[in-house]
């Protein structure tokens, strides 16, 4: 599961709605391609106009038809005798929608009770461990205190892998948010997380591209079911009923590398 | 919220079709399907060497939306917006998602161009914000960004094209293109939350839009005599 960025959305929907409306218009058959060209020039270059006239060419209606049946015969089942018109109108079926009717209805109110009524989201356990690369002090073999945080200079590359106990082979997410310890203000970490196939979760950037200036950062990461992940690090609950795992560490970001030449 | 000038079928249909209903998946194609479309082409119109993959890619993109029973549409949700601004939002990023296995089929694709994508899914599915709130995001960025960052927006996220290009026009280096472009999603992830703070919305699932379907259908089958 991709976790998008709100500049993600934010690129469709410009893309979308900068689009010329005359080339809507004539995919639609609704002006010729000269008159699409002619109005787009205003805006657009000669170029692009040149290659919307190609791209926004209307498809015929056998190419259409026969898209349409493909997705049809390999996506939908066909239709059986069963639901034919004519078997639902004959008169001696009434009492047989009666009862189809009311089974419908108790299901649908079902539906809906299972909807309104709060439930918990079932919960998660990844038996998730959360490891950090190398600090620069350990890069350079000298002697860390393992009691410190991890200490990184600003341009250095930072990776953070979660593995889980066992490979998790069902669909999940991850979300990230610093902490600064200083004074407890959070943010999402810009650096979308990548989920491989067996559940293995990796985030690598630079302090810079994950927002965390020179100080003392919390780095809190948030594993689980896709469609319950916390939006904010305020909304994150760490107990074992969490439809997520949450694994976290300490890092300190120093604004140059002091060890350096 | 602006109405398009292209219809929208029922939502009943809508759920329908996505529920694997073979004629409301029909009447759903004839719709929406010239929007699909031109969602492909809007993703890929900006990069010559896309062009004469229009119709794999748009194959390609049905093909994602209907496996497992339509599961990747499921998303959608009626009070962000109908269904003809979530089906385009979604083809498009899933028509550039796909267009960059086309790019790697003729020449090896630079892993900082925007039509590369590390992951399988277009990344929309059950994030998208309604159509005003990203018209809040869009007017908010503009105030807050500088022409520099702005023209990266436009011109690499929006358009697609490559990053040390727009770079070039610039007068930025490759990589303070780069690093630049990198620092810019922060900087809007960072106002959208700020956005957000001031009032988001939870989203109802499809599932209601069923159940409240089911019962006006059933209610509506009921003549005033009884059987």
């Amino acid at each position: 599961m991709r976790t998008s960025l709100a500049i993600d959305e934010l690129a469709a929907h410009r893309a979308l709605s900068t689009l010329p409306d005359v080339w809507l218009d004539h995919l639609h058959g609704h002006v010729s391609a000269d008159q699409a060209a002619a109005a787009a020039s205003a805006t657009e270059p000669e170029e692009l106009v040149e290659r919307s006239r190609v791209l926004f060419a209307p498809p015929s209606a056998e190419d259409e038809d026969r898209r349409l049946q493909a997705l049809l015969d390999a996506h939908f089942a066909e239709p059986g005798p069963a639901s034919s018109p004519t078997s639902m109108a004959t008169p001696s079926r009434s009492r047989s929608r009666w009862v189809v009717a009311s089974v419908v209805t108790m299901l649908a109110a079902s539906l809906l009770l299972l909807v309104f009524v709060p439930r918990s989201p079932p919960a998660f356990d990844g038996g998730y461990e959360l490891q950090l690369s190398s600090g620069y002090l350990d890069e350079r073999a000298e002697h860390a205190d393992p009691s410190q945080p991890r200490r990184y200079y600003e341009g250095q590359r930072i990776t953070l892998h979660l593995r889980p106990a066992q490979a998790v082979t069902e669909p999940v997410g991850a979300v990230a948010f610093a902490v600064a310890v200083e004074d407890g203000s959070s943010h999402r970490l810009a650096i979308e997380p990548m989920i491989n196939d067996q559940g293995v979760v990796s985030i690598v950037g630079t302090p810079q591209d994950m927002g965390l200036s020179a100080g003392r950062w919390t780095l809190v990461v948030v594993v689980g079911w896709p469609h319950h992940l916390p939006l904010r690090h305020d909304d994150v609950h760490e107990d074992r009923e969490a439809p997520y795992d949450v694994r976290s560490d300490e890092v300190e970001i120093v604004s140059t590398d002091p060890s350096a030449p | 919220m602006p109405q398009s000038k292209y219809p929208e079928l029922p939502p009943e249909r809508i759920a329908d079709a996505l529920a694997g209903d073979r004629a409301a998946f029909a009447e759903l194609y004839r719709c929406y399907g010239l929007r699909v479309r031109a969602s492909v082409a809007a993703a890929i119109r900006f990069r010559a060497e896309l062009v004469p993959y229009l119709d794999d890619i748009l194959s390609e993109v049905w093909t994602r939306f209907l496996v497992d029973g339509c599961r990747p549409l499921h998303g959608f949700d009626p009070q962000r917006g109908s269904f003809g601004y979530y089906l385009r939002m979604r083809t498009w990023a899933m028509a550039r998602m796909l267009a960059a296995q086309y790019l790697r089929r003729t020449r090896l694709v630079e892993l900082d161009d925007p039509f590369v994508s590390l992951f399988g899914q277009d990344g929309l599915e059950g994030r998208l914000l309604g159509r005003d709130a990203l018209e809040r995001l869009y007017e908010a960025i503009r105030t807050r960004l500088d022409t520099t960052d702005m023209t990266i927006f436009e011109h690499v996220y929006v358009e697609g094209r490559r990053i040390d290009e727009v770079g070039r026009a610039l007068g930025l280096s490759k990589d303070a293109a780069y690093r630049r472009s990198h620092r810019l999603r922060a900087k809007i992830q960072k106002i959208a939350d700020e956005l957000a703070s001031h009032g988001g919305q939870e989203p109802v699932p499809l599932v209601m839009l069923v159940a409240f379907v089911a019962i006006a259908e059933v209610l509506s089958d009921f003549p005033g005599g009884a059987p």
